[in-house]
């Protein structure tokens, strides 16, 4: 169990290695490495460096914050059910991102795209939590997320809708299902601040979450600060999903999934499944990315499509399991 | 030496209050069971000491800071919530954390799982075993805090007899040692048997504190509870036994 | 360019509302289209009387429509005609009433002669012929070879012969002098979502035509489709032809502001925009011709 982390850290670096290796170009895998790290060959450097490396730094970001922002609002709402896709924190990002896109203000002040993509979180989470109550009732968490990511997702199609640009209307889907298809160092530089910065804070959740694994006023007595907690939860989601969405869509089930998975490998502890969920979720997502590039290379493939295969079906097992664990 | 003193706290619900002016100090070696009927108060009377409701009134323990708070107090919530399938070892180290790190390994750990017969079961998934084993992991997680006093609410329900008595028998040995434990009770005759001193709560009001014979008198019995009882003082100990209604 | 030149000549196809949807699938099909009716709508203009009142509901036939119609005879042309980013003839345009290719819309016209493209929804087609109403659609123009046969179809379904003939003229005039003689450099038209176009298309021709040689063409493409940011950064075109951005923001057109296509463009030196003139097989291909030959000349 010790070896968890180690294995899934070599895991991600293999994935990642993999993603900077796998193009429609087919380049050799030294001239891509000497073109990565010494700069040989100035079509080859652009190819690895503006192309290849954007779109694998966003694919492990994206994927450590999916991972990471489920496994702390799980611990924290003491439900496995609880994912940022789910319960409609990715599509109001996704929301908050295509406004600031679609009014021109991420064109004059780019700062603004994650930004608001963190407003349309960090209020989405707030939503949640207020409805789902204390205790996170699966059924009350499941019905507002369903509310607010339908909310959400048809405030966006309007938007897309309603923009004077013929391909807006066509990216529904885009901020739908997610894609990391040509990003760019800027969208890097733009999101990775605010993801690291999220995830950051996230992580110093641990010990809280541990404490409630027994219940708000079992931890409160353990001298867990609950208030700052949950603004820190909030804030962390909000920032590190935001930013996520901003550059990458809206990617479906990583957050469940993932935790589900590593959660018998560390012992269900909150405070070690945050770790393990971050590195789970990146390697999902880089795998999930490297599929869409192997399986239809020309097609620009939706990430949430494969998540979502994967992700769906475990959904409705934990369900079925929930509904036996209930009755 | 006082554990807790609380002046005047008063918990409201709404305007109307659920716990009323109470006023009491609990100090080193005593075991008090805190009686009452279902809703007088006594969930909120220990949380509100807790300061894990807003209350009026002066509670020693809620003006402390949180962590502080959890190195005077331990609290085994009514609720007997594990949400995740962790060992018991893990859970019970949960205690630990105030301290620093929750570590299974620690000697707090250990002493703990062994006052309530537990070390086999260590390495269990604590959501796999019984209600009422369950029970015992999380009353072992408050010792495991090992913090001057421990308040308990309801921490005897669901117990088998064995059971019952090996935790009141080991509040008391924590009280002997130079605790305090407070601990909500419904079974009356357990409380009148190892408490050193009864609170009796009718109303969110503090009707009688003393020792069991001073507090269960056949007239707070039938004003509170609305029952009558059987008192007796064996070589064993006092004996009580509920025995019919009043009315 | 063919997605978006299909996309506004046909716009009331509903496939082709997505300016990208339709890139992979739908240029195939337009040649086996165009094939069938090439043959089918030219032959039996000529008998038919001239028409008197006429209605464009497509974008390339109300520019030819413009060019080729006496006076009063065109009634009304589609709402495409007077986008600036699509027709080469805004101005004329905008003095004739505009259609949005509705049946009911252009019946209540009471039109002798509906000319429409063969991408144009079939729904409102075939509701015209039910109701009467001859119509003639023209397919679209994939070589520069191709617009003398499109103008005199046209003309032939407006009995002008004569001015589509003066026209067809004018045009291989125009063409010869603008012949280049020069070894091929390479060229890429790039477009959103990283559209470009191969061989079999209008805009590959005006490129060969300019001593370029097309990178999508290379690349093996045939028609429309997608070719990967790193493959284009790769073949190092020397001129990189692309669109001007719609209003508003789109992720789809982000491609075009890329980094490493910026880095591209900047070695070129060269970037030369695809605009309305590419659009259609009509006389005003010869600007993008001209423009796509100076270009050419300035890489000397």
């Amino acid at each position: 169990m010790k070896l968890i982390l180690p294995l899934l850290a070599l895991l991600v670096a293999l994935l990642f290695a993999a993603s900077l290796l796998i193009g429609p170009a087919g380049l050799g895998l030294g001239e891509s490495l000497r073109a990565l790290f010494r700069g040989e060959g100035e079509a080859m450097v652009l190819v690895m460096r503006e192309i290849r490396l954007p779109r694998a730094i966003l694919g492990l970001m994206a994927g450590a914050v999916l991972g990471l922002s489920g496994a702390a609002m799980q611990g924290y709402l003491r439900n496995p059910l609880a994912e940022p896709g789910l319960i409609g924190v990715s599509s109001s990002a996704a929301l908050g991102a295509v406004l600031a896109l679609q009014t021109g203000l991420a064109a004059t002040l780019p700062l603004a795209l994650p930004l608001a993509a963190l407003a349309g979180a960090g209020a989405s989470v707030l939503l949640v939590l207020v409805m789902a109550g204390p205790r996170g009732g699966a059924l009350a968490l499941i019905l507002a997320g369903i509310a607010l990511s339908a909310l959400s997702g048809a405030v966006t199609s309007l938007v897309l809708n309603l923009s004077p640009n013929p391909f807006a209307a066509m990216e529904i889907v885009h901020w739908m299902m997610g894609s990391l298809a040509d990003r760019s160092m800027s969208h890097v530089w733009l999101a990775v601040p605010f993801m690291v910065a999220g995830m950051a804070a996230l992580l110093t959740l641990g010990r809280g979450l541990d404490a409630l694994t027994l219940g708000e006023d079992a931890a409160q007595s353990m001298g867990v600060n609950l208030p700052r907690l949950r603004l820190v939860l909030i804030l962390g989601t909000a920032a590190s999903v935001g930013a996520a969405v901003a550059v990458a869509g809206a990617v479906g089930f990583v957050g469940l999934v993932v935790p589900h998975l590593l959660r018998p490998l560390v012992g269900a502890r909150p405070s070690r499944l945050l770790p393990a969920a971050a590195l789970g979720g990146a390697a999902m997502l880089l795998a999930a990315d490297i599929a869409t590039r192997l399986i239809a290379p020309d097609r620009d493939l939706k990430l949430g499509v494969l998540t979502a295969l994967v992700g769906a079906p475990f959904f409705l097992h934990l369900i079925w399991r929930m509904r036996r664990v209930e009755a | 030496m006082t554990l807790l003193s609380l002046q005047n706290l008063t918990v409201r619900r709404g305007q109307c209050p659920v716990v009323d002016d109470v006023s009491l100090t609990v100090s080193r070696g005593e075991f008090v069971g805190l009686l009452g009927p279902n809703g007088a108060g006594k969930t909120s009377l220990l949380r509100g000491a807790l300061g894990l409701l807003p209350a009026e009134g002066r509670s020693s323990l809620a003006s402390l800071p949180p962590l502080a708070r959890a190195r005077a107090a331990a609290f085994l919530p009514q609720g007997r919530e594990i949400a995740w399938p962790v060992s018991v070892e893990v859970l019970v180290a949960l205690g630990r954390s105030p301290h620093g790190a929750a570590d299974p390994t620690d000697p707090a750990v250990n002493r703990a799982l062994a006052r309530m017969g537990l070390t086999a079961f260590r390495q269990r998934r604590a959501t796999e075993l019984s209600g009422g084993e369950q029970a015992r992991v999380l009353i072992a997680r408050a010792l495991a805090q090992e913090t001057p006093l421990l308040l308990a609410d309801e921490p005897v329900a669901g117990l088998d007899p064995e059971a019952q008595i090996r935790t009141m028998q080991v509040f008391a040995d924590l009280a002997a040692e130079g605790h305090g434990v407070v601990a909500a009770i419904h079974d009356l005759g357990l409380a009148a048997r190892h408490c050193s001193r009864l609170l009796l709560i009718h109303r969110g009001r503090l009707v009688a504190d003393g020792p069991p014979r001073e507090v269960l008198t056949d007239a707070a019995l039938a004003e509170v509870f609305g029952i009558k009882g059987f008192h007796t003082e064996t070589a064993d100990g006092p004996v009580f036994q509920p025995m019919g209604l009043v009315r | 360019m063919v997605n978006k030149a299909a996309y506004r000549r046909d716009r009331h196809t509903s496939a082709a509302r997505r300016p990208y949807a339709r890139q992979t699938w739908a240029i195939p099909a337009l040649f086996a289209i165009n094939a069938a009716f090439a043959a089918l709508c030219t032959t039996p203009a000529a008998a038919d009387p001239a028409p008197a009142r006429v209605v464009s509901i497509n974008l390339c036939t109300d520019q030819l429509a413009m060019l080729l119609a006496a006076p009063g005879q065109l009634v009304s042309v589609s709402d495409l005609a007077t986008d600036i980013r699509s027709s080469s003839m805004v101005d004329q345009a905008a003095a004739y009433p505009a259609n949005h290719g509705g049946a009911e819309e252009v019946f209540l016209l009471h039109p002798d002669l509906v000319l429409a493209g063969t991408y144009t929804t079939l729904g409102s087609v075939d509701m015209l012929r039910r109701l009467g109403v001859r119509v003639v659609q023209v397919p679209p123009v994939n070589a520069l070879d191709q617009v003398p046969e499109q103008i005199i179809a046209v003309g032939q379904a407006l009995g002008r012969e004569d001015a589509a003939r003066k026209l067809v003229a004018e045009f291989q005039a125009g063409l010869a002098a603008l012949a280049v003689d020069l070894p091929p450099a390479t060229a890429a038209l790039y477009f959103p979502n990283g559209y470009t176009t191969g061989k079999g298309t209008l805009a590959d021709d005006v490129l060969t035509r300019t001593g370029f040689a097309n990178v999508g063409a290379t690349a093996g493409l045939t028609g429309g489709g997608t070719l990967p940011l790193e493959r284009l950064v790769l073949a190092e075109p020397q001129v990189v032809v692309t669109s001007t951005p719609y209003p508003g923001a789109s992720r789809a057109e982000e491609i075009l502001s890329h980094p490493a296509l910026a880095e591209i463009r900047k070695k070129a030196g060269i970037s030369a925009a695809s605009d309305a003139d590419w659009v259609c097989g009509t006389p005003y291909i010869l600007r993008a011709v001209a423009g796509m030959r100076q270009a050419r000349e300035a890489l000397k």
